[in-house]
């Protein structure tokens, strides 16, 4: 059967060149876009760590000297505090709201944060470079949901108190690079540089966490915030976790229109209310991820479109002009399924015999070391996506499905059309 | 003779319905993606309202400081500080005017002590703003010299949020709250569409009413600061490279009287076609990459559509080489031949780039809250409040119809031309030979 399609394909090599040249390009193509979303959705299968459904960031912002509503006698520290207090009270107090706290938001805080603050993290002689978070309550594992690599709780790290002993939590991918086999817990570390090194006491290990849903788990290290004061309170907001399951859109609405009156507190205002998963699509938008997807898809959907137009019509013409042929075989006993697989087969021949010089030539280009994301940056090769040529042979394993069935149902469509037709009026043709 | 091409042109389009379909389909799909993305880089770059001086306009977003020692491996890098941006540019001699902006941030803006925020776009801006972009004013006029320099709370407003707050556009001399602080209005102006994001605000006030425009830290030189926005307006484009000079050598001047600090601009001042792909304040656009990666991408969007449409008029001349065959017995010259199958194509490809560039103005319209973002590194949210309106003009144009005849031109010679002059060269007596169906 395959020895016989081959000859057909050979037979129609001039009009075939032109669906194999097609097929050659897509292919490459098709590949480098069904790699990028292998790596992406890779990625996503990652657990992030932290759990920010049902969690909202509320800011505040302070009345201007200029303002004619701004109180003077509001603005010393003690006055500011103790307002910041009742505007987080009567937060905590609103309905829906599980846990509300004022925390440290600055540098990266917060989950999926466009922010990232750096710096190394030392024990004994070795050393690593590590994100750090800066906490100022054990809410902020009550409200994110941050789990201890123990037991898999948030409960764990929540009741710990950072800024008792001067501790640390530290995250699973740390514990082993700075320890090994180790346990790390009850150990000290440095962190920082020189003369702005500070020593700490690991208290617990954090199961890892990523920065983006989209990257893969980077090292991170909760460390103890500066407490609150006038100074630092544009860093902070109130962070909130809702009971489970509350709808986003009527509840930022409703908080708005009950909540800003009574928030103007002293000379603080409601500014605005956010949910984290709005935060986390804003950030993805921000830094190009969203659209990088976009534009993949678009293109994909290019290309596909393209291959199907191809097929169609190629095949068309060439089953049209096959009519006899079809006739004969029917009247010789084909069945109608037999001919539609028959040509179905031919396309997908047709694609098997132009993967072959697409594979050669992304293989080149893999080795070339040409494609930024393969092969460049790669961080660790426990996940597959660090492993070059197993992911270049899944890859092109998916690619090679995907446009197979895309190019089957392509050739079925005038196949299945062309084997309706009656035995004796194709053959009448003859 | 041409009217005779295309009559017999157009009864074979309606004989082969099928064929003139996925023709017209495929063609249309390879000229709709060339056309978006004409409409984007038209609409990014050209001249169009408030930014209608685009072309003899320079700018400048971002400065480098580099420590002089060279054992130091570190630079800092951000907008300019007013002290940098008055040092660099006030002195330039060639350009028309010379205007500095903040970016835009996100405030609060009410009546005088309402309840009821709205949270807008605001922009800082100089009193030359008004003459580097031609804002339509439909009451009012920009705040003045004299106002801007004794940083006097006047505001320009756009006429959406004139309405808004005030029901009517009649309200100059009024006031409004903008981050709670109280502005007189200067004067109303028509919308800016968020297509045009660079100036794109609701209320635009002097930079001088913000308390600490003018105070620098004392590091680096006091350098760095939150003017990211400079724009050099030429008498024209032709002064471009005078700009340059004069911009390198005031540099220039600064890092070898200074000895602590080298100043360095990346590659500035831009043109408004490298400025949209700047990005970092570190690091300069690669235009070459850039333009490379543009050209290859629309190869593939025209080549793959070819090679499909190349191999369908090869089968199709398979079919009718009889007819061919026929035709020169009777005496038909092949430059004649080909023509007509020429013509035939050409119209079945302006069929196909009619419906592309309908396409893409479907796609555009769908898309248009992203598409202008795609392949940005860095993309803003769109603010609360702003539309993506691509007016008629953007769409409609010579410019861009000029493109798609163009692009269809192109198309045509890619997929008509090899499987044409092929058959046609074959010999009378084979393409009588072939009886095909």
């Amino acid at each position: 059967m395959i020895k016989q399609l081959l000859k057909q394909i050979w037979a129609q090599r001039k009009q075939n060149g032109w669906i194999f040249a097609e097929l050659l390009v897509v292919c490459m193509l098709m590949w480098y876009i069904v790699d990028f979303c292998f790596v992406l959705l890779h990625n996503k299968s990652i657990p992030t760590g932290s759990d920010i459904s049902d969690t909202y960031v509320v800011t505040y912002g302070v009345l201007p000297e200029e303002n004619s509503r701004y109180d003077a006698a509001e603005s010393d520290s003690l006055r500011m505090m103790q307002n910041l207090e009742l505007f987080t009270r009567k937060i905590r107090q609103y309905g829906q709201v599980e846990t509300a706290s004022l925390l440290n938001t600055g540098w990266g805080t917060l989950p999926n944060s466009g922010g990232f603050y750096g710096g190394v993290i030392q024990y004994d002689t070795v050393n690593t470079s590590t994100e750090r978070k800066f906490i100022s309550s054990g809410d902020y594992f009550r409200i994110f949901r941050y789990t201890s690599a123990m037991d898999n709780s948030w409960e764990r790290p929540a009741g710990i108190d950072l800024y008792r002993d001067n501790a640390v939590f530290i995250t699973r991918m740390i514990e082993k690079k700075l320890f090994g086999q180790q346990s790390g817990i009850g150990k000290k570390i440095t962190i920082g540089r020189g003369d702005n090194s500070k020593e700490y006491m690991v208290a617990d290990i954090l199961n890892d966490q990523k920065r983006f849903d989209y990257d893969l788990p980077a090292p991170a290290v909760f460390i103890p915030a500066e407490p609150l004061s006038v100074g630092n309170m544009n860093s902070h907001a109130v962070c909130i976790r809702l009971k489970a399951g509350t709808p986003e859109k009527p509840f930022i609405s409703g908080f708005k229109k009950d909540m800003t009156p009574s928030l103007r507190i002293g000379n603080l205002y409601l500014e605005d209310i956010e949910s984290m998963t709005a935060k986390k699509a804003n950030i993805e938008y921000e830094f190009g991820k969203t659209n990088e997807i976009r534009t993949n898809m678009i293109i994909m959907a290019f290309f596909l479109l393209c291959i199907a137009l191809g097929v169609i019509g190629t095949f068309w013409f060439r089953i049209a002009s096959r009519r006899n042929e079809i006739g004969v075989r029917m009247a010789m006993g084909s069945t109608r399924g037999n001919l539609q697989k028959q040509f179905i087969l031919e396309a997908i021949l047709l694609l098997t015999i132009a993967i072959i010089p697409a594979i050669c030539i992304s293989t080149f280009i893999v080795q070339a070391d040409l494609i930024e994301t393969l092969g460049k940056r790669i961080p660790d090769d426990i996940y597959i996506t660090g492993r070059k040529w197993l992911r270049f042979f899944f890859t092109y394993i998916i690619t090679y499905i995907f446009l197979a069935v895309i190019v089957g149902l392509s050739a079925w469509i005038p196949a299945y059309r062309a084997s309706k037709i009656h035995p004796v009026e194709a053959l009448r043709e003859e | 003779m041409l009217k005779q091409y295309f009559k017999q042109a157009w009864h074979l389009i309606k004989q082969n319905k099928l064929f003139s379909g996925i023709y017209i389909a495929g063609t249309a799909l390879g000229i709709s993606m060339v056309m978006v993305m004409a409409i984007i880089n038209h609409v990014k770059t050209a001249n169009i309202y408030p930014e209608t001086n685009r072309d003899r306009t320079m700018y400048v977003k971002s400065i480098i400081v580099t420590p002089k020692d060279t054992a130091l491996q570190w630079m800092s890098s951000g907008g300019f500080s007013y002290k940098s941006s008055i040092l660099f540019f006030m002195s330039l001699k060639t350009p028309e005017l010379v205007s500095l902006a903040m970016d835009p941030v996100s405030k609060f803006v009410s009546l005088p002590n309402d309840n009821y925020l709205n949270k807008v776009q605001v922009r800082y801006v100089d009193n030359h703003y008004w003459n580097v972009f031609h804002f339509h004013f439909l009451s009012g006029k920009p705040f003045t010299e004299a106002d801007f320099r004794s940083g006097i709370p006047a505001a320009v407003i756009s006429e959406s949020l004139a309405k808004k707050l005030y029901g009517t556009i009649d309200i100059v001399g009024k006031y409004i709250e903008c981050g709670f602080k109280e502005f007189r209005i200067a004067g109303v102006v028509k919308d800016v569409s968020y297509v045009l994001s660079g100036t794109y605000a609701q209320v635009w006030i002097p930079y001088t009413t913000n308390k600490n425009y003018n105070e620098e830290d004392n590091e680096l030189d006091g350098m760095i600061g939150s003017m990211r926005n400079i724009y050099l307006l030429a008498h024209s484009a032709d002064d471009f490279d005078m700009i340059r000079t004069e911009v390198n050598e005031n540099i220039r001047r600064y890092n070898a009287q200074s000895t602590e600090w080298n100043i360095d601009l990346a590659g500035q001042p831009d043109t408004k076609k490298v400025e949209v792909n700047r990005f970092w304040s570190n690091v300069g656009p690669d235009m070459h990459k850039i333009t490379l990666h543009n050209v290859l991408l629309v190869l593939l969007f025209l080549l793959v559509p070819a090679i499909n449409l190349s191999g369908l008029n090869s089968t199709r001349m398979e079919q009718r080489m009889s007819e061919m065959g026929v035709r020169k017995a009777f005496g038909a010259s092949r430059k004649k031949l080909f023509n007509q199958i020429f013509t035939e194509n050409l119209l079945l490809t302006f069929g196909g780039g009619l419906t592309g560039l309908l396409l893409s103005y479907l796609f555009i319209s769908v898309s248009r809250n992203w598409i202008l973002d795609l392949g940005k590194q860095i993309a803003d949210i769109l603010p609360e409040g702003a539309t993506v309106d691509f007016s008629l003009s953007m769409l409609f144009n010579l410019k861009i119809f000029v493109a798609v005849l163009l692009v269809c031109f192109v198309m045509n010679l890619l997929s008509a031309l090899i499987p044409v002059y092929r058959s046609l060269r074959k010999n009378i007596t084979d393409s009588l030979h072939i009886r095909y169906t």
